[in-house]
């Protein structure tokens, strides 16, 4: 069977889950798909709404998903498209707007520091870290956070970012650079180094 | 000493790990009971007014020849309506068409006069003046709406 992301749009239900049976399933994936929704759009409300809409044409076509070990992918597929088309609703303000902003953060690229041997901040806790890289993502601007999330969270290849968000090439490679500039900057300030994370 | 390129592959590295290893995002406790619900209002509906899928069998098997059966219908209706038009009929309906002809072309005609005059009795520097003034109005209002935009939209956070 292949699944696509209308797949449960064209499909009509064949066999309606239990409301129990459903609410195990949203439980297993509402973290994924809210995460997914949320790191895009930075915006708690329209990630819960646009986790409800994934989860409404999961129900529909329930049938396919069922036990299928790609649901998670499928879930994900369709909660990365539909917050692109909400964003993209935006697009032409965001890439204009955007353009202009990359002229004047032309000169913000600073030298970075890698691999402290020890840290001042060794006590921090796991999840305040976590907490404290969220944060940073949620400061970056919309056009170097979204490729960076499309890259480094869903993994897609640079052409299909370019595809997807309708830019050049190598303004999303620009863009994606600087915002992993940008991130380890606003994380340098909150004292966290991002190579001390990965020991 | 590392080179700028050197240094950019070591952050991707670092900023990928870093990115991967983070756990989703906590849900909203709300968003479960929110399906649910819209998943009990849409059943709720009646059923013509959900998919063609959800129909009950009888009806769906009985919608395909009341749909031809309508369709067949509407063809019988335009071709008797056609059918009993009389050419007295054809021809007051070409005239009424004819004078709403008139009428626009006799507008258009006044427009074109009334601009004619404005051109010869305003000196050209006024109109030009004033072409360009809307300009410059709607150049200053542009770059207001990109300033709040920028500070509103695109960096919300940043001006926090």
């Amino acid at each position: 069977m292949h699944l696509t992301d209308d797949t449960a749009v064209q499909t009509p239900t064949q066999e309606s889950p239990s409301p129990a049976e459903f609410t195990t399933f949203m439980r297993t994936y509402q973290n994924m798909v809210y995460s997914t929704a949320a790191r895009l759009t930075c915006d708690p409300a329209q990630a819960e709404d646009i986790a409800q809409e994934v989860f409404l044409r999961a129900h529909r076509g329930f049938g396919q998903l069922r036990g299928n070990p790609r649901a998670a992918g499928w879930l994900k597929t369709v909660a990365t498209n539909l917050t692109l088309t909400h964003l993209t609703r935006y697009r032409k303000r965001w890439v204009f707007f955007s353009q202009l902003q990359n002229d004047e953060d032309g000169g913000d690229q600073t030298e970075l520091d890698f691999a402290a041997d020890e840290s001042v901040f060794a006590d921090v806790e796991a999840d305040q870290r976590q907490e404290q890289i969220e944060a940073a993502l949620r400061r970056l601007p919309e056009h170097q956070r979204v490729p960076l999330v499309l890259f480094h969270f869903e993994e897609l290849p640079y052409e299909e970012i370019a595809t997807r968000l309708r830019v050049s090439l190598p303004k999303v490679k620009t863009d994606i650079h600087r915002a992993r500039a940008a991130l380890a900057r606003i994380l340098a300030q909150r004292g966290i180094d991002v190579a001390e994370l990965q020991a | 000493m590392n080179s700028p390129q050197h240094d950019a592959e070591r952050l991707a590295q670092h900023i990928h790990a870093t990115l991967q290893r983070l756990p989703p995002l906590k849900a909203p406790a709300t968003l479960e009971s929110r399906v649910l619900r819209e998943l009990a209002r849409r059943e709720a509906r009646p059923w013509w007014r959900q998919g063609f899928g959800r129909w009950p069998l009888a009806a769906r098997l009985l919608f395909v020849p009341l749909s031809a059966g309508f369709i067949k219908l509407a063809f019988l209706s335009v071709g008797a309506f056609g059918s009993a038009l009389n050419s007295a009929q054809q021809s007051m309906v070409l005239s009424t068409a004819e004078n709403r002809w008139q009428t626009l072309s006799g507008a258009l005609q006044s427009l074109q006069t009334i601009g004619a005059l404005v051109f010869q009795n305003v000196p050209q520097i006024w109109i030009y003046g004033a072409l360009g003034f809307a300009l410059l109005l709607y150049g200053s209002l542009f770059g207001i709406g990109a300033a709040a935009f920028r500070s509103l939209v695109v960096t919300p956070h940043a001006a926090r």
